[in-house]
C-alpha cells in the first residue's frame, strides 16, 4: 500500500543485503533522472537556471562594489553602465543581487538541513521508544505548531538578531515539528514490520537498528519534505529581510532590498524589480522541483504541507 | 462528539500554557534586557540598574514573576506596555478587529475567488481553461505577499490613485473609506490562498464526481447544475475547508507583513514594533491572542468537516 513500508521490507531482505547500496544508488539515479524528465521539475530546473548563472558568473563580469555608494549615480534607472539600475545611494543593484543570492539558498538549505537532522532524531525516537517520552516530545512539537511559522521565526530573530545563523536556527525550528511529525509516523510503520523484528531479535543494538533498517525506510518521506521545505525557507527567509530582521545593513539583502524600494515606487521602479524578480523565480523554481519530486518519489506526502 | 470537543478545548489551554511560559522565559533571558535599555546605556551603572529592575520587579524569581503574570492574565489584565507604558489589553482590543477584519475579509475573497474557479476547471477538466487557470494559481501560489504588497502599492499610488485610500479607516466610521484602505491588503493576501483554494477544490472535485452518490442524483433524475454545485461540490467542500484551516498560519504571516507595508494599525504591525523595543509583555499577549486564535480556527474546522460531509458524521 504505501511506498516507505515497500521499501523497507526490500532493504530489510537478507538475501539481497550485500546487492542493496548498488541497487539504491540505481534507483536514486532513476529518480533524479525521472524528477528532471518531469514537466514540473524541468520548468524548475529552467527557472532555477538563470537565477544560478547570475550567481555564478555575475561576480566575474560586474565591477561593480555592492556596498559602495556612488553619490553621482543615485536613482538611475537600467542601462549598460548598471545593468538593474542603482538605488538611493548610488549602489549598483545587478552587483547587490548578485551579491545577495548565495544566501538565500544555504540558509533555507542549512536550515532544512537542521529541521530534518533534529525532526528525524526526537520523530525516531519517539515513534521507537513510545511511552512517555513519545507523549513529552509530541506535545513539544504541537506546542510548536500551535504557532504561526512566520511569527516564531520572527520572535527568534527578534530576540537573538539577524544574520545567516539565527535565520536557520529560526526556520529550523518552525520546520523541525514537521519532519518529527513525519519521521515519528513512519517510524511506526516500519517498527512493526517482521524484518525490524527480526534485526531486533537477532541482537543488532539500537542505533544500529534505526540506522541500518529504520532509517532507509523512512528517507523516502523525510526527502520528499525536505525539497517542500526549501521554497517556504526562502519564502521565510526573504520575509525576516523584508521585515528587517535579515543581515545588518550595508549587507546587500535582497528581502531589505525590496522593503527599501518602497519608499522610492513611484521615483524607481527598478528598485523593486530586481530583488522582487529573483525571489519569486527562485520560490516558482524550488515549488515546481518539489512537485516534481514528490510525484516520482512519494505521491503521498500531503500538500498542504507546503505552506508556511 | 462532546467529548472530543471537551479533551480538544482541553489540549489547546495546556499548550497556550505551555507557549506563553516559553515566551516569557525567553522574554527575561534575552541579551540587553529592558532596564538596561530604560536606564540608558550610558548611566546603566549597577545601581542604577538594580534600582531599574526592582522597579520593574525584574529582580524577583521567574517562577515568582511568571505565576504573577499568569495570575493577573487570567482576570485580563495583562500588564502595562514597558515601552509606551499604556494599558496592553486596551491596545490589543483596539488593534485585534484590524487585523480580525483583514483576516476575515482575505479568505472571504480567497474563497470567493477560489472555489467558482475550481469548480469550473474540474467540470472543464483538460480544457485551455483548466490549463491556464493551473499556470496561474502555480504563479500566484509562489508570489511571496510581500512581493505582491510592494507591487499593490505601486500601482495604488499610481494607476488606483482615485480607489485607493492609504490610511486605515474604521469600517464604523465609514464603509466605503475602509473597503477601500483594506480592499488591496486584503488581494495580497488572498491571492496564493485562492490559488491553493482553485487546486484544491478542482482535485477535490474531479474525485466527488466520479463518485457513485452522483450517478445515484444523476438516476433519481436531479438536474446537472443540481448534480455539480449541489451533490458534488458539497461533498468536496471538506478537504477545502481543512485546507482553509491550514493556511491559516500563512494568513497571519501575511497579515504581519501586508500591516508592515500598508500601515495597517493591526497587531502584526504592533508585534513587530514590540520586538523591536524589546517590550516583552506586549509580545507575550499579542502572540497569546494570536495563537488562541489559531487554535480555535483548528478547533472549527475539525468541527465543521462532518457538518459538512455527511459521510463523515458515521465515524465520529
Amino acid at each position: 500500500m504505501n511506498a516507505p513500508a515497500a521499501r523497507g521490507a526490500l532493504d530489510g531482505n537478507a538475501a539481497e543485503n550485500r546487492e542493496t547500496p548498488r541497487i539504491r544508488d540505481a534507483r536514486l539515479w532513476h529518480q533524479l533522472r525521472a524528477v528532471a524528465k518531469h514537466p514540473s521539475g524541468r520548468f524548475g530546473l529552467l527557472l532555477i537556471a538563470p537565477v544560478l548563472i547570475l550567481a555564478i558568473a555575475g561576480p566575474l563580469v560586474i565591477d561593480w562594489d555592492p556596498i559602495k555608494i556612488n553619490p553621482s549615480d543615485t536613482l538611475q534607472g537600467p542601462s549598460a553602465r548598471h545593468w538593474f539600475g542603482t538605488d538611493q545611494l548610488g549602489r549598483d543593484l545587478a552587483a547587490r543581487v548578485v551579491s545577495a543570492i548565495p544566501v538565500v539558498i544555504w540558509v533555507p538549505l542549512g536550515a532544512v538541513l537542521l529541521a530534518v537532522t533534529g525532526g528525524s532524531a526526537i520523530g525516531i525516537l519517539a515513534g521507537y521508544r513510545r511511552g512517555w517520552l513519545e507523549r513529552v516530545l509530541m506535545a513539544g512539537t504541537d506546542v510548536l505548531l500551535a504557532m504561526p511559522g512566520l511569527l516564531t521565526a520572527i520572535l527568534i530573530v527578534g530576540v537573538f538578531g539577524g544574520g545567516s545563523r539565527n535565520m536557520i536556527l529560526a526556520i529550523g525550528v518552525i520546520y523541525l515539528p514537521r519532519f518529527t511529525r513525519i519521521a515519528r509516523g513512519s517510524t511506526l510503520e516500519v517498527r512493526g514490520l517482521p524484518y525490524v523484528d527480526a534485526a531486533r531479535l537477532s541482537g543488532t543494538k539500537p542505533l544500529a537498528l534505526v540506522m541500518r533498517h529504520i532509517l532507509p525506510g523512512i528517507s523516502s518521506p523525510l526527502f520528499v519534505m525536505c525539497v517542500l521545505s526549501l521554497s517556504t525557507g526562502l519564502l521565510v527567509q526573504t520575509a525576516l529581510s523584508f521585515l528587517g530582521f535579515g543581515f545588518e545593513p550595508p549587507t546587500a539583502d535582497l528581502g531589505r532590498m525590496l522593503a527599501n524600494s518602497v519608499d522610492f515606487l513611484t521615483l524607481a521602479p527598478w528598485m523593486a524589480i530586481s530583488p522582487a524578480l529573483v525571489i519569486t523565480l527562485l520560490i516558482l523554481a524550488f515549488n515546481n522541483l518539489g512537485d516534481a519530486v514528490r510525484d516520482v518519489m512519494d505521491p503521498e506526502v500531503a500538500r498542504a504541507a507546503g505552506t508556511v | 462528539m462532546i467529548l472530543f470537543a471537551a479533551r480538544r478545548l482541553a489540549e489547546a489551554v495546556a499548550v497556550l500554557f505551555v507557549l506563553t511560559f516559553l515566551i516569557y522565559v525567553i522574554g527575561t533571558i534575552v541579551p540587553g534586557d529592558i532596564a538596561q535599555q530604560m536606564a540608558g546605556i550610558e548611566g546603566a551603572t549597577p545601581e542604577r540598574m538594580a534600582e531599574m529592575r526592582a522597579r520593574l520587579g525584574l529582580d524577583r524569581p521567574l517562577m515568582v514573576r511568571y505565576g504573577e503574570w499568569l495570575g493577573n492574565a487570567v482576570r485580563g489584565d495583562f500588564g502595562h506596555s514597558l515601552f509606551t507604558e499604556r494599558d496592553i489589553a486596551a491596545d490589543v482590543r483596539q488593534q485585534f478587529p484590524v487585523s480580525l477584519e483583514v483576516a476575515f475579509a482575505s479568505v472571504l475573497l480567497a474563497v470567493v475567488i477560489g472555489i467558482p474557479l475550481g469548480v469550473y476547471a474540474a467540470v472543464h477538466t483538460g480544457t485551455i481553461v483548466d490549463r491556464i487557470l493551473r499556470g496561474i494559481s502555480l504563479v500566484f501560489f509562489s508570489v511571496p505577499t510581500f512581493v505582491s504588497g510592494v507591487l499593490f502599492v505601486w500601482l495604488g499610488s499610481i494607476i488606483l490613485k482615485s480607489y485607493y485610500t492609504s490610511f486605515y479607516v474604521p469600517f464604523t466610521e465609514d464603509p466605503i473609506a475602509n473597503l477601500r484602505s483594506i480592499m488591496l491588503p486584503c488581494l495580497a493576501i488572498a491571492l496564493p490562498t485562492s490559488a491553493s483554494i482553485i487546486q484544491m477544490t478542482r482535485t477535490t472535485m474531479i474525485a466527488s464526481l466520479q463518485e457513485p452518490f452522483i450517478d445515484t442524483a444523476r438516476v433519481k433524475g436531479a438536474r446537472e447544475s443540481r448534480v455539480r454545485y449541489i451533490h458534488a461540490l458539497r461533498a468536496s467542500l471538506g478537504p477545502v475547508v481543512t485546507l482553509i484551516g491550514l493556511l491559516f498560519g500563512a494568513l497571519v504571516g501575511g497579515l504581519i507583513i501586508v500591516e508592515q507595508i500598508f500601515n495597517l494599525p493591526g497587531l502584526g504591525r504592533g508585534v513587530l514594533l514590540a520586538i523591536a523595543e524589546r517590550d516583552f509583555p506586549y509580545v507575550i499577549t499579542a502572540t497569546l491572542v494570536i495563537a488562541s486564535v489559531y487554535i480555535v480556527v483548528n478547533f472549527i474546522v475539525d468541527l465543521l468537516y462532518p457538518i459538512l460531509d455527511p459521510r463523515q458524521r458515521e465515524q465520529t
